[in-house]
């Protein structure tokens, strides 16, 4: 049973990572297709939001002492990757 | 986007996301004081891949102790602080041994910058690519090497950075400089993968 699911599973990263593969060959046709300025435009949204929402996790971790402790340990594990 | 390969530039007449100005507030500032070549997540980032990244990976010449301090008083005069160390001779030492991470307001991104230690830096270095943008100029690690890179480092992820410059660019790669890469790296069967899995599924066109 357990073998069942984990060849389910494998079966299951497999076509995900073929899907996302695939959808990274059809972005680049589309942005080889289209005006820079057109697909710019879409991963400025996607990337500032990330740094928006990244942003606001620290503003708030950085309110409480035991969330300044947090944020050095993670600038610390980050300088140890 | 447009490749100049004879002039080896690339021009991208794109608006600047939060990433990219990140990268270039960076680079005024270290450019002062050294030379370098973006290379891996981001080269394929900046050159339209819509994801994000944590770091972004600088290759430097060896530095002397006095261009580093200088760099490391300008970095912190623009508020830069290195995750590793705040003890200016401890980051020069480490350096020596691995990539030290510099960051602004944020710990992520941040910029990991290491020295040229192998001959395929050193390849990269050498070989770079000019991008140039509407108001900035950056260098990248070659296509060819930068892809088969990816193939070499093997996660999902980096596939798929391989796989976005592989089909941007394909028409104007150089193949034999691709696959003289793919050979170095043992990552032929990779590059098939990614090139199967990568026609499975089809999108609408629009």
């Amino acid at each position: 049973m357990a073998t069942n699911t984990n060849l389910e599973l494998d079966e299951w990263k497999k076509k995900n990572f073929m899907e996302r593969l695939s959808f990274v060959k059809y972005w680049a046709e589309y942005i080889k297709n289209i005006d820079d300025k057109k697909w710019g435009a879409a991963q400025k949204l996607l990337i500032d939001s990330q740094f928006q929402m990244s942003r606001r996790f620290y503003n708030k971790f950085a309110e409480t002492k035991e969330g300044r402790d947090k944020i050095k340990e993670l600038k610390k594990s980050i300088a140890n990757k | 986007m447009e490749y100049n390969k004879s002039k080896k530039e690339i021009r991208i007449d794109k608006e600047l996301n939060e990433l990219d100005k990140f990268v270039i507030e960076f680079l005024e500032i270290s450019r002062k004081f050294t030379d370098y070549v973006i290379v891996s997540g981001y080269v394929s980032i900046l050159l339209g891949r819509s994801r994000a990244s944590e770091d972004i990976d600088l290759l430097i010449p060896k530095i002397n102790k006095e261009s580093f301090t200088n760099l490391w008083e300008a970095l912190q005069l623009n508020s830069f602080e290195c995750l590793n160390t705040s003890n200016i001779n401890e980051a020069f030492k480490m350096l020596d041994e691995h990539a030290i991470r510099f960051a602004k307001e944020l710990p992520i991104p941040n910029i990991e910058f290491k020295t040229i230690k192998t001959d395929f830096d050193k390849y990269s270095f050498d070989n770079k690519l000019k991008v140039i943008l509407k108001t900035d100029v950056l260098f990248i690690s070659p296509l060819e090497a930068q892809i088969a890179y990816k193939l070499f480092l093997g996660s999902e992820k980096d596939l798929e950075d391989a796989k976005h410059l592989y089909e941007v660019f394909k028409e104007k790669l150089n193949k034999d400089e691709l696959f003289k890469f793919i050979n170095r790296f043992n990552v032929y069967e990779k590059f098939a993968l990614m090139e199967e899995y990568g026609n499975k599924y089809k999108f609408r066109t629009r």
